[in-house]
């Protein structure tokens, strides 16, 4: 057994006590409370978990596999794109932190289809969002469970199959088991992790580069494009636009970010997830773009770029400094899908199922929570089977989606008082069918060679604002229970 | 209908957050398209240093200052007895 295998298993044997530890920490919570600790945390996170898990929950593979990947193929100019990550807390948190976390305390609000249904009152809505949820998320989980697998099989010579397995069974361990509580223990250790494995293979590329500059010079001489910010006219600056559109304006509209505006505990954690957001992607971001493009200049002849981060773990680092690098990646790989886990499973086992079943008791819930994480996983695990070659367009694809669809309903319902449910329905229906017809059938819907989720989601706003006004008005209640300083007489979510 | 102060506080981190991105946004879109690949610096092309390194951390910074300066601790209980939160 080499360095790697041993320090991997050491971390994933941690996460699993983490999962076993908290799920009897759970066993021990009330019933009546067992919701809001599974969907949660008990809404008690301080600002360091609240800032990894937004920065974990978006940074994906794209990040540690695919970002390198990206930038092994298309140079420095996807470091640029890479960028744009950097204030996704920012562009998530401050527009909505204040107002979610508020309602979410006058309704008891654990999950984002809670606040949903708080503001739009309307069946349609949730039964709609908690299925598009899905629809795009467990690809989107199970591209993760692809880059962990080939990055684990990569570097300890395991099967695809066994490193699928090892890679995604203990999200299903600590994430099933103990619920935001377990997610947010693993997180902390998880942040750690990556941050050790970031900083290490960046110091090993250069090292073995034999220097920056020396790289660089070696790039120029394989393709000058490289060093190029459009890789020479390839990613025009409307691309570049368009990519700070979804990395950025656009986030707020994806459903699992919105875990950490449920779970932050006061408004010093709320600034502080802001901000040292920013320190986490950035000191994530930034060594491991480079690292993917100087590891062009030391091993120009990789057949999938996505190969890039574990072939530099495994051949320019120690083989136990390789190992951290590996728990590494596929700890930001497990974070995402732990998020994700838990948006989609509260969607479905406590909104849809409670919409369909509104007599159902506390352990029905407490079951339906635990048999939904654990299917969602299952299926996101099958899914991998199938193996894309380039796993960062799945991820665009599918954050893209989501974006296109929910971003009128999230952003501007919270801050638009006149906003109703057949503005929100109508605007994720035409966001859905357009971002569907210009990704496949109608690319030339696409101006200036931007992204389909441009084009989709600024005429869903459209749409969003010009239903709304043409159909009545929300109630006074749901006014007084989003915006008015008394909530006595609002209805509950 | 009287609006909860806090409200005002969330429109006022919405433009905030709006307005700095996009500033961050033109001003790395300047850097990076308007510089050329050399001289190299720090080994790295001209572009990439100053618009894809020295600029986020600059604004990293800048976000630290305004975020802690500018938004007030408030509470976020409905409890009416909480006032503050730390």
């Amino acid at each position: 057994m080499n360095g790697a295998v041993v320090t991997f298993s050491g971390y994933t044997l941690l996460l699993a006590g983490i999962g076993i530890w908290s799920f009897k920490i759970l066993k021990k919570i009330p019933l009546e409370r067992y919701e809001q600790e599974f969907y949660a945390a008990g809404r008690g996170l301080g600002g360091i978990v609240i800032a990894l898990l937004i920065a974990g929950g978006l940074a994906s593979a794209g990040t540690f596999i695919a970002g390198p990947g990206m930038n092994y193929a298309y140079g420095f100019s996807w470091m640029y794109f890479n960028n744009f990550m950097i204030f996704m807390n920012l562009m998530l948190l401050a527009p909505i932190g204040i107002i979610i976390g508020m309602v979410a305390r006058r309704i008891n609000a654990v999950t984002y289809l809670d606040i949903i249904k708080a503001r739009y009152q309307s069946r349609t809505l949730v039964f709609l969002l908690a299925g598009l949820v899905a629809l795009f998320l467990i690809p989107y989980m199970s591209s993760q469970f692809v880059g962990a697998a080939r990055c684990i099989a990569q570097m300890t010579g395991l099967s695809y199959g066994t490193a699928l397995i090892l890679g995604a069974g203990v999200v299903g361990v600590y994430c099933v088991m103990g619920g935001m509580r377990g997610t947010s223990l693993a997180i902390l250790v998880q942040g750690v992790v990556i941050t050790a494995g970031c900083l290490i293979l960046f110091a090993g590329t250069v090292q073995s580069a034999g220097g920056v500059k020396r790289a660089t010079e070696i790039l120029a001489v394989q393709n000058q494009d490289f060093l190029s910010p459009t890789m020479g006219g390839a990613f025009p600056p409307a691309f570049a636009l368009s990519m700070a559109c979804i990395l950025g304006y656009f986030i707020v509209g994806l459903p699992h970010a919105m875990l950490g505006a449920l779970t932050y505990k006061n408004t010093a954690s709320l600034k502080r997830g802001i901000w040292m957001g920013s320190i986490i992607l950035f000191v994530w971001a930034v060594p491991l773009s480079i690292s993917g493009i100087l590891g062009r200049a030391i091993n120009p002849r990789l057949s999938v770029p996505d190969d890039i981060s574990p072939w530099l773990a495994m051949n320019v680092i120690p083989e136990a400094l390789g190992g951290i690098v590996l728990a590494g990646i596929v700890a930001g790989i497990q974070t995402t899908v732990a998020a994700m886990a838990i948006i989609i499973t509260s969607g479905i086992a406590r909104n849809v199922l409670k919409e369909i079943k509104p007599d159902i008791s506390g352990r029905g819930i407490q079951r339906a929570s635990r048999w939904t994480m654990a299917l969602c996983i299952g299926i996101a695990i099958a899914l991998a089977v199938l193996r894309p070659a380039l796993i960062q367009w799945v991820i665009i694809f599918s954050v893209g989606g989501l974006e296109a669809t929910t971003f009128a309903t999230i952003l501007i319902g919270l801050f638009w008082k006149r906003a109703n449910k057949w503005g929100a329905i109508s605007s994720i229906l035409w966001g859905t069918l357009l971002y569907g017809i210009a990704s496949t059938v109608a690319p030339r819907l696409n101006p200036f060679g931007m992204h389909p989720t441009v084009i989709a989601l600024a005429t869903s706003v459209v749409v969003f604002v010009g239903v709304s006004l043409c159909t009545p008005p929300p109630e006074a209640s749901i006014k007084a229970l989003f915006w008015g300083p008394d909530h006595s007489d609002a209805p509950s979510g | 209908m009287t609006e909860d102060p806090r409200i005002r506080i969330a429109r006022g981190l919405l433009a905030f957050a709006w307005i700095f991105y996009t500033v961050f946004i033109l001003s790395t879109m300047i850097l990076t398209y308007a510089l050329g690949v050399r001289p190299l610096l720090w080994g790295l092309p001209l572009w990439v240093c100053l618009g894809s390194i020295i600029a986020p951390a600059i604004f990293i910074v800048l976000l630290i200052v305004f975020i802690e300066r500018l938004v007030p601790d408030i509470s976020m209980s409905s409890d009416p007895e909480e006032t503050s939160e730390s």
